[in-house]
């Protein structure tokens, strides 16, 4: 810990991971490049705190969502200076995932705001457990469950009413 | 499997594909500041003075508890907590009725992140009612106000394992129920007598439920056969049980009676149910379910045998209305009401609602016209529930920066701190 060489090979393990967060988290490319790069350099800076290397995924997954959380606070104070950038698509999009699943999750995902998106990557992009996605958020584990059941019952009820329409999944606007 | 657990299944998949965008470019730029830039020396981390697991990883793996101290310790405010409750007790509370309107009392929330704290609304004034290493969360006040049930995580929270906690709303009398922790509590309910817990956990991989019988200190597990995604005990004896079951044939909501027997289904959906609950009498249910036709989800109200399903209506431009709570005499329901926002898809005719979410309180039988609210910072995450009195609504804005009762007659909102996780307290009615 401390050797940057070592840093090196951590950030180029992980960046890729860190970027797709930020990303589904703001909804925004530029912004989360801005928030990884962030977390990273807080990551670097505070290496020396964290005694456990095996700890380091957890640790940096908690400095990009802090990182994320902040970007979106700036955000929203100066609202006019931020172009908002066009929902990306993915380069290779998956093929053994539905369209219509996809747009869905694209759909719920885009009307969270940015603390219940960042739960929802943290336990089921990230794979986090709840108790440490309360522990990275600092928020209770009851009010993780909550919102995350929320979620769920959402993304239930617009999939069985059919919401994800082809115009969902041709893309749209931030909510 | 439903289309439910489909999506929820290949979620971490379908996030991938979301988020995946080019390879970060900016790798090799961050490498190069991080490599001119020095690093905190070491000694400035509290983590180096203090374990580091303490520091980051909260409260979930403190330091080795020194047990006999805590014994002692525990013994002696055991002791005066008896004596506390002795002469409490000797004055002899009032309860309220379990059902129907009641008097307001304190709220329950989570404070600090590990600890239950109940706070009164009318003062704004909290106070702890647990403290200490363990991660406390999920309180749930008995339907007499009288206690409170809550989970603690097991072995440090790591393994997701939770023990169902009572205790007594001063924070007296706290008592593990489980002998063994559940995983992946979804739910539950009191009977109204408060003798009994009714559980969701997943037992073998399934929703199960499990009856906590507190006075015998015994647990049944009631399995169905099928998962099971609420339960909730019916108003006013707790004989019956009404719960949502995943059948082969789909998601049926199902009256049955508490030991199991006479299982009779009230409504079916291919479409899934979302929080179906009785009426304070136990004459009604209420639930939402989505229409796939119409693209919207309504709340329904059904007699307790599946008869006169009535869809309640709502404003042509709300998509959604969910999470019924019926108000404590029956006449109204609290519902998440969500309107289209985007002129795409809304449909022709309809304006679409920059601020998509409300608060809405509608007429059981139609005869007063809606009420929607806008509390600060609500959206579909918060949660909701009435005050004991019928004339308060309190939910907490999804930013988690406190909680917020909602005066319903004036639309008046009053703010105060803690994450709102749990609900209103029933008090006996001032004589």
């Amino acid at each position: 810990v401390g050797d940057h060489d070592a840093f090196a090979e951590l950030v180029h393990a992980t960046v890729a991971r860190l970027d797709t967060a930020a990303r589904l988290i703001l909804r925004d490319p530029e912004l989360a490049r801005d928030a990884v790069q962030d977390a990273l350099i807080r990551a670097w800076r505070d290496l020396r705190s964290l005694r456990d290397p095996d700890r380091f995924d957890a640790w940096v997954y908690r400095l990009t969502v802090n990182a994320c959380l902040d970007q979106a606070r700036r955000r929203r104070r100066r609202p006019l200076e931020v172009e908002v950038t066009p929902l990306f698509t993915p380069l290779t999009p998956d093929p053994a995932i539905a369209i219509a699943d996809r747009a869905l999750v694209d759909h719920v995902l885009r009307r969270l705001d940015e603390p219940g998106r960042a739960i929802v990557v943290l336990h089921y992009f990230l794979g986090l457990p709840l108790t440490d996605v309360a522990v990275s958020l600092g928020i209770p584990i009851g009010t993780v469950k909550s919102r995350l059941h929320r979620a769920l019952i959402e993304m239930r009820a617009e999939a069985a009413a059919g919401v994800s329409s082809p115009s969902l999944a041709s893309g749209g606007n931030l909510a | 499997m439903t289309g439910d657990a489909r999506i929820e299944r290949a979620l971490p998949r379908i996030l991938a594909d979301l988020g995946t965008g080019p390879l970060p470019d900016y790798t090799d730029s961050i490498l190069t500041r991080t490599a001119a830039m020095s690093q905190r020396p070491g000694w400035t981390f509290i983590e180096r003075w203090i374990p580091m697991d303490a520091v980051s990883e909260g409260k979930a793996a403190a330091p080795r508890v020194p047990w006999r101290a805590v014994a002692v310790v525990a013994l002696i405010i055991l002791t005066v907590a008896i004596g506390a409750v002795l002469i409490v007790g000797s004055r002899h509370r009032e309860l309220p009725p379990s059902y129907g309107p009641a008097a307001n009392g304190l709220v329950v929330y989570a404070h600090g992140g590990d600890d239950i704290y109940v706070g009164d609304p009318a003062t704004g004034q909290g106070r702890p009612i647990t403290s200490g290493p363990e991660v406390d969360h999920s309180p749930f006040f008995s339907r007499d106000g009288s206690k409170l049930m809550f989970q603690r995580s097991a072995d440090s929270g790591s393994s997701g394992a939770q023990h169902l906690m009572i205790a007594n709303v001063d924070g007296s009398g706290v008592t593990r129920v489980t002998d063994e922790p559940l995983v992946e509590i979804g739910g539950g309910d009191w009977s109204g007598d408060g003798r009994s817990l009714m559980i969701l956990s997943s037992i073998g991989g399934q929703p199960t439920m499990t009856m906590f019988d507190l006075e015998k200190g015994t647990s049944r597990v009631l399995d169905v056969g099928m998962a099971v995604e609420s339960v909730q005990f019916r108003p006013p004896d707790g004989r019956e049980l009404l719960f949502v079951g995943i059948a082969p044939d789909g998601p049926h909501i199902y009256v049955m009676g508490a030991d199991g027997s006479n299982r009779r289904s009230i409504v079916a959906s291919s479409d899934g149910f979302q929080g179906p609950t009785w009426s304070p009498d136990g004459s009604r249910i209420a639930y939402s379910q989505a229409v796939r036709a119409t693209g919207k989800a309504f709340t329904h109200i059904v007699g307790v045998e599946g008869s006169g399903d009535v869809v309640l209506d709502q404003p042509t431009g709300a998509i959604y209305q969910l999470l019924p709570v019926w108000s404590p005499d029956g006449t109204s329901l609290l519902v998440g009401r969500g309107y289209w926002d985007r002129p795409e898809i809304a449909p022709p005719g309809t304006t679409p609602e920059p601020d998509r979410y409300r608060l809405a309180v509608i007429s059981a039988d139609g005869s007063v016209p809606d009420r929607e609210f806008q509390p600060s910072g609500f959206s579909f995450g918060s949660g909701w529930d009435w005050s004991p009195d019928g004339t308060k609504v309190v939910t907490h804005p999804t930013d988690n920066t406190g909680y917020t009762v909602v005066d319903i007659a004036t639309g008046d909102e009053q703010h105060f701190v803690g994450w709102f996780e749990g609900q209103w307290q029933r008090v006996a009615a001032p004589r």
